[in-house]
């Protein structure tokens, strides 16, 4: 039993040729164990890069060999593949940039025909028949990446221009579709900042001031809106857009004011005015109880409402 | 959620079909083997796509507001605003695009030939042999440019191979918009 357990240990921890994927896993398994129990800052950064090359070049050889093959490249390569990319791009597991997944293919592939230039322990130059094989290996993983990269930038433009994923004209596309199947909310981060931005400005405005002034206010603000427009803009955004307008305007509800803002997307001359972001606020009297603050003037409360994304009635 | 697929399927009929007909042409007028001319085709069609979408990549990325809205409004709502109209019902930007486009493939896939012809070569990787006589060494290689086996107009061939394949292509397109 003893001598059993005692032979499996063995196998577990001695490797049977000093190059093999075993030893390295176990160098990098005692560089990890070292890199724990270091205390200088360098040395644990050698230390964990080291272990993670070890664990990388381990892997690779072990799914080299046991993993199935496809035209010549093992397929477990893709596992390593993204292994070494998230390491490369990704600062962490969480937030992983396009980047990492736009190299995946192509780190994989690069990995995955690694073994033909080796034979045995010596460098050599594939065979004809098998450098197209390689060749056209590697080039389909870059196609793939390019794919991949051309599903980001698309992303990449909804983020930035939200309208377009809500357009029914999207179904007329030859070039993309829109699947219900994995839903997710649109957001419009650029139209909302703006939005956010003057109602930050319209909250300093009116929310607790003296009721009077507020008369003054609604009137001054229409006025000065264009100016305002003007002058704020640059400071929403570094980059100056130019495809993003502001409209504000305001009118008199029974108890109070009613402010909307809006912000309209007119990268397109076609789309103008189909679509815009809108937010509505109210600007009413403040109800305190009438027994505490019996004499004070009544004062003015700001309350907006979510921001929406709204459809013309009218183009 | 928005995905590329429909781009991706017909990239995949793209290539296929400009695989097969430059395949074709190079077995007729080049003379070559049918494997040898499916096996420069493929690489040649895919290296011009990647090259392709390399560039596209780094264009977009610089285009002016106006230009980039009409590729956008192109891709999500196949939609051109013309707004300058030549002689065609087509804007004059799409007609130069075309061109440029039509000449950097054919460029790219006659470089990619050249260089593959080197990776095919069953000499590459063993020691290089001194020709008996160094002139003819000198001009039977010129890189990229001619070699004595295949110095009957290989770029014009090569032309003429991706004009048929970008034919095709367009019919396809164009039956797409129509149909």
């Amino acid at each position: 039993m003893i001598k059993k357990s005692g032979q499996l240990l063995g196998k577990i921890f001695i490797p049977e040729h000093f190059l093999s994927w075993h030893s390295f896993l176990l160098i990098s398994l005692g560089l990890f164990v070292l890199s724990q129990l270091l205390l200088a800052e360098e040395l644990i950064n050698i230390t964990w890069i080291g272990s993670q090359f070890f664990l990388i070049a381990g892997l690779h050889w072990l799914l080299l060999i046991y993993s199935p093959q496809l035209g010549g490249a093992s397929l477990g390569s893709a596992i390593t593949g993204l292994l070494v990319s998230m390491i490369l791009f990704a600062p962490s597991w969480t937030q992983v940039p396009p980047i990492a997944w736009i190299s995946w293919p192509i780190i994989s592939s690069l990995m995955a025909i690694v073994p033909n230039f080796f034979q045995g322990y010596s460098v050599v130059i594939p065979s004809i028949s098998q450098r197209l094989k390689l060749l056209l290996f590697v080039l389909v993983n870059i196609l793939i990446s390019c794919w991949i990269g051309f599903y980001f930038l698309i992303q990449s433009w909804i983020t930035s221009y939200p309208l377009l994923a809500k357009a029914p004209d999207i179904n007329n596309s030859l070039f993309v579709v829109k699947s219900g199947w994995i839903f997710r909310e649109i957001k419009a981060p650029k139209g909302e900042d703006i939005i956010k931005f003057f109602q930050k400005e319209v909250n300093k405005q009116f929310n607790n001031k003296p009721w009077n002034e507020v008369e003054q206010r609604i009137e001054q603000t229409n006025k000065k809106a264009k100016e305002l427009e003007n002058t704020t803009s640059q400071k929403t955004d570094k980059k100056r857009d130019d495809w993003w307008q502001f409209d504000y305007e305001s009118k008199e509800i029974p108890n109070g004011y009613n402010i909307i803002l809006r912000a309209y997307w007119k990268g397109f001359p076609s789309l103008l005015g189909v679509y815009y972001l809108e937010q509505s606020c109210n600007v009413v009297k403040k109800i305190t109880k009438a027994d505490q603050t019996p004499l004070s003037e009544p004062v003015s409360t700001l309350q907006c409402n979510p921001i929406e994304i709204k459809k013309a009635e009218n183009k | 959620m928005i995905l590329p697929i429909p781009s991706i399927l017909f990239q995949i009929m793209c290539l296929l079909m400009s695989i097969v007909i430059e395949a074709y042409v190079f077995h007729l007028i080049l003379k070559y083997s049918r494997p040898m001319s499916v096996r420069y085709s493929v690489i040649i069609n895919l290296a011009s796509t990647i090259v392709g979408w390399i560039s596209f990549f780094i264009i977009q990325n610089v285009l002016p507001n106006s230009l980039k809205a009409m590729l956008i409004e192109y891709i999500f709502f196949n939609r051109i605003q013309a707004k300058d109209l030549w002689l065609f019902p087509i804007p004059a930007e799409i007609i130069v695009i075309a061109c440029f486009v039509f000449m950097g493939t054919f460029m790219v896939e006659f470089l990619t030939f050249k260089l593959f012809q080197r990776i095919d070569d069953p000499k590459y990787g063993a020691p290089i042999t001194k020709h008996p006589n160094p002139a003819i060494e000198y001009f039977e290689d010129i890189p990229f440019i001619c070699t004595i086996k295949n110095r009957a107009n290989l770029p014009g061939r090569i032309f003429v191979a991706n004009a048929y394949s970008y034919g095709a292509i367009l019919v396809v397109v164009l039956l797409r918009n129509f149909l």
